[in-house]
């Protein structure tokens, strides 16, 4: 009952703010923000009761279309927690975030609550059916809020991130009755149960196209190279909070969608392309830092850095060791709270200074002391310093591909460099300089807006210098999962 | 018992033609001289409130004839030899027709008392299409089905050109007319060479006939000699072949497929709104009915044939119509490609050929019958307020119509884009389910491609319908384009809207349900 609870009250919430009336503006967002609080609490309870080394746990299990073998199923294991945590502390905060949204505050509200059902979803579903269509349900809230509250270029944004990403998963639907038909003659009875469909034992070849077509709809999401071209427009002409929980939690779909899925169904079509796929994920995170280095704009900058840190995580799928497997998941989990992070700063700034512009903004430091310091923090911490969560996240994924990948893993190392290079050189013309008079007028950080990144801070912080608390909830399902693949 | 049956027909028949005495004697006297048809704002309160009048008892008899449909559900009555069959294949089918009239009716009250008050033909013509739609597909017999075709289509030749004094109703009345008439005529020779074939119209003894051994007693199936023929190899099989080219053909132009579409989008741009979402949607179910019993009852076995020929129909429909609907300005216009695209959907099923697959068949109908008809109701609303007209164009079907339509009419713009979504075919709305059965039927014959074929057209076809969500959501409007004052929605209208957008997904998610009722249906299908 409680993840259906922290499925649905949001879907519940959105439906409470549509119909409320349009004038109380406050009385809609304090709702709104009282929504997203609830799935947070309850992921917060489940921490405390969460067995790491039981598998599926809180499962849910109802009959939806018993004729074709669909089902209601809803699970959490260490691979899926994580990112239920994640979706909802994140959607919270980008809640708190987008107090001063306009115009049509209710409909932005709604819209994100509705993304929530959808995110929530993804990551419990544990059948096929169900899972695409709580993926596909997070596309259509995401069109409205890029294509409404965006930028100059939203129109272009929106249409592009919707078309890229329901072409990838169509194909993906094709792939699922693919398998779904297979399966029903090996195990004599139609289903579309994700846990019963692993113990089937596909042939190779079938492996090889089903694995390729999920490829798609998965790798159009993280975005690997070259299907990334989507996510530099839509993140930067996202609204800010939009932006969050595009880079926070949508790419990481595309990599759960892998762990949940093509590895351990596909064992051996992924081993068959677990070389290919590290080597896209290297060029991810070499071409993503290169190109991040070289933008103007601060937003650019922190969505092509994703695409580079989204890279580690298929270096550490590809690797499939338990201790990559562990990097990748940590990545994911850390990388959602620090580009969450960096986008929510990027946001403050855009509202004051009424530019990204990294060539405007300068000698922050003088001019807004306590902004200055959390942007230090947060692209520290996107620079993988150590003691902060990045760091464990990266070393991890490298030393555990290191037996796997040897020439792989020391061309990507290079991206640590890189990194350090273009995050420095940008906190160098950000924050150090002569001060600009136009610039040391503006208000430093309000209260509401320290709330949005402070348990940022500090969970970065504490995973940094305590990385076991997140890796004991992972592990054990990681190292069956390594165990799946073949151990490679 | 047998009457008891028939009795929506009987209701449908009887108030018809005692609505039609009503609205003839009753009739405001025109005034002599002005004629105000041709004047929306003109036209004098009194007249609308006819309209009111005799569209509200249009609905009722359809209400009154729905609930009549229900004690007779479950049970299979055959009448006059299968002449009239009305079994649970029919029952569905019934249903739907009687809450297409239902729905239409609701739509069409406002915006006759603004285009064509105080004449009243139009309601009786409704009836009478509805009622032709019933028989169609309640019967086993070539010819009752091919009446109630025709009824069908001589009242949808009218109704088509009901606006009289607007040119392109009228030119769309006559295009129907003359292409539809063709059809017809094509149709009913290919029910002539089966008639031959078989020597009766009665689709069994058209299955025993064409299935080929000559021991299949009965049928008067002319080569009596080699005993190992291959079924279809009689002479009574060519036959049947011949026919069946006719047939395609024929009900081709009916549920407007490409090749045979080129009547539709005229036909559909230029017929009064409410009409349009009439023909999108009911004559074509009631072509797929026919289809249905036709091929897969009575020539069954000459499936290879036909499901080749249902696949090239299926294939260049929904390329035809998906990359036609693209460039669309008129939003009518942009719906009949977007009808076409979705015959070519629905195509599939028969061209699978399997018991999923004419499960799929009815099932998507049912899902793509109230999205249709919600997209029309909200196309209805928008041009009933745009009084005046665009330069050029009649008012309020341009797309550029709908900018601002979010701020303006929150629950026509959000149940718009529901129907959209159900049509492209995105969860959890009851088109994704109708594409997702449609799909296994066909990656369960093995024909992967055409589920492929059906996926690139979905993504195509986002093209035309995000076009008219950009304009309602992301478009500012002109300033000079304010809200009009006092813009208001018939609330008949808002009611269909929001019946068939909660519909539209529950539809989907009662998925098991309705799709059991598709089950049931196609049951009697062998």
């Amino acid at each position: 009952m409680l993840l259906t609870l922290a499925v649905f009250i949001p879907l519940v919430g959105a439906a409470v703010v549509a119909l409320w009336p349009r004038q109380d503006e406050r009385g809609f967002k304090v709702a709104a923000l009282i929504t997203t609080a609830i799935p947070l609490a309850i992921s917060i309870w489940m921490a405390t009761a969460f067995q790491p080394g039981a598998g599926m746990q809180f499962v849910e299990r109802a009959a939806w279309v018993p004729s074709l073998g669909i089902n209601y199923i809803l699970g959490v294991d260490g691979i899926s927690f994580p990112m239920v945590f994640l979706t909802a502390l994140l959607t919270f905060l980008a809640c708190l975030a987008s107090w001063h949204i306009s115009p049509r505050p209710k409909d932005y509200f709604a819209l994100l609550l509705l993304l929530e059902t959808g995110m929530m979803g993804v990551f419990c579903a544990l059948d096929y059916v169900l899972f695409y269509v709580f993926w596909e349900l997070v596309l259509v809230p995401m069109y409205f809020l890029i294509g409404i509250w965006g930028g100059p270029r939203r129109e272009y944004a929106a249409i592009k991130f919707f078309i890229y990403t329901l072409l990838g998963s169509v194909v993906m639907l094709v792939g699922i009755l693919a398998m779904y038909f297979a399966g029903a003659q090996a195990l004599g009875h139609p289903t579309f149960d994700m846990m019963e469909l692993q113990q089937v034992k596909f042939p190779f070849r079938f492996q090889l196209w089903v694995f390729a077509a999920l490829y798609l709809g998965f790798a159009v999401k993280v975005p690997i190279f070259p299907f990334h071209t989507w996510l530099p427009d839509a993140h930067v002409e996202a609204p800010t909070a939009v932006s969050v929980l595009l880079a926070g939690i949508l790419l990481k779909m595309g990599t759960y969608g892998f762990m949940r899925v093509s590895l351990p169904t596909f064992p051996e079509a992924a081993s068959y392309f677990s070389y290919a796929i590290a080597v896209l994920g290297v060029i991810n995170m070499i071409y993503g830092a290169f190109v991040a280095m070289s933008q103007a704009d601060l937003k650019k900058l922190v969505a092509y850095s994703s695409v580079s840190h989204m890279g580690y995580v298929m270096l550490g799928i590809a690797s499939g060791t338990p201790m990559a497997l562990s990097g990748a998941i940590f990545q994911m989990f850390s990388h959602g709270m620090i580009t969450g992070m960096l986008f929510l700063l990027v946001g403050m700034i855009y509202d004051r200074a009424h530019t990204r512009e990294i060539a405007k903004l300068s000698g922050l430091y003088t001019a807004l002391p306590t902004y200055a310091i959390i942007l230090a923090f947060a692209s520290f911490a996107s620079l993988g310093l150590p003691g902060l969560s990045g760091f464990v996240a990266e070393l991890l994924v490298l030393l555990g591909s290191f037996p796997v990948y040897r020439t792989l893993v020391i061309i990507g190392a290079a991206t640590i460099v890189i990194t350090a290079g273009y995050m420095l050189w940008m906190m160098q013309r950000v924050l150090m300089g002569k001060s600009r008079p136009e610039l040391e007028a503006l208000p430093d950080v309000t209260g509401r807006e320290l709330a949005t990144v402070i348990p940022l801070i500090v969970l970065i912080a504490v995973l940094g210098l305590y990385p076991r608390l997140l890796l004991d909830f992972t592990n054990p399902a990681l190292v069956q999962l390594a165990a799946r693949v073949g151990g490679m | 018992m047998a009457w008891a049956a028939l009795a929506p027909e009987l209701i449908l028949t009887a108030a018809s033609l005692v609505l039609l005495v009503v609205v003839t004697a009753a009739r405001p006297p025109v005034p002599a001289g002005a004629v105000p048809a041709a004047m929306p704002a003109a036209a004098p309160a009194a007249a609308g409130r006819w309209e009111t009048a005799w569209g509200g008892a249009t609905a009722a008899i359809f209400a009154v004839a729905l609930l009549a449909l229900l004690p007779g559900l479950g049970t299979r009555v055959d009448l006059w030899g299968g002449m009239l069959s009305l079994d649970p294949f029919a029952a569905l089918f019934r249903g739907v027709f009687l809450a297409t009239g239902l729905l239409v009716a609701l739509v069409s009250i406002d915006f006759l008392r603004q285009r064509a008050p105080a004449r009243g033909e139009y309601w009786p013509l409704l009836l009478w299409g509805v009622l032709g739609m019933m028989l169609m597909a309640s019967s086993r017999d070539l010819l009752m089905i091919y009446l109630g075709l025709e009824l069908v289509s001589l009242c949808s030749y009218v109704l088509a050109g009901y606006l009289k004094d607007d040119a392109r109703s009228v030119e769309a009345a006559i295009k129907y007319f003359l292409t539809g008439a063709v059809a017809s005529a094509v149709l009913l020779f290919g029910i002539s060479l089966l008639y031959g074939a078989a020597g009766s119209t009665s689709l069994d003894a058209i299955a025993r006939a064409v299935s080929g051994p000559v021991s299949a007693g009965g049928a008067p199936a002319g080569a009596a000699s080699a005993g190992t023929v291959a079924p279809g190899g009689t002479a009574a099989g060519v036959l049947g072949y011949a026919a069946l080219a006719f047939l395609v053909v024929g009900f081709g132009f009916k549920v407007a497929a490409a090749p045979l579409h080129m009547w539709a989008p005229d036909a559909y741009e230029g017929a009064p709104t409410p009409i349009t979402a009439f023909f999108s949607v009911g004559p074509k179910a009631a072509a797929f009915a026919a289809l249905l019993r036709v091929f897969f009852a009575g020539l069954g076995d000459l499936r290879p044939a036909w499901t080749t020929a249902f696949a090239v129909l299926a294939v260049l429909s929904m390329f035809v119509g998906n990359l036609s609907a693209l460039p669309q300005k008129n939003i009518k216009r942009m719906m009949a490609y977007s009808a076409i695209a979705h015959a070519g959907y629905i195509l599939v099923g028969l061209a699978v050929g399997t018991p999923m697959g004419s499960r799929a068949v009815a099932y998507y109908l049912l899902a793509y019958l109230f999205a249709n008809l919600g997209a029309f109701a909200v196309i209805v609303a928008v041009s009933a307020r745009a009084d005046g007209g665009a330069a050029g164009g009649a008012p309020g079907e341009q797309i550029e119509d709908y900018t601002g339509l979010a701020r303006r009419q929150p629950l026509l713009a959000w149940a718009m884009v529901i129907y959209f979504l159900s049509l492209i075919g995105i969860p959890p709305t009851a088109g994704f389910f109708g594409k997702f059965y449609l799909f296994s039927a066909a990656v369960e014959q093995g024909q992967v491609w055409l589920a492929l074929v059906i996926v690139v057209n979905s993504v195509i076809s986002v093209g035309y319908y995000y076009g008219v969500v950009r304009q309602m959501f992301l478009v500012l409007e002109p300033p000079a384009r304010a809200p009009a004052a006092g813009e208001r929605v018939c609330p008949a209208v808002s009611a269909v809207v929001l019946a068939t957008a909660i519909l539209t997904v529950v539809i989907g998610l009662g998925f098991e349900y309705f799709l059991g009722w598709a089950g049931t249906a196609t049951a009697v299908l062998p």
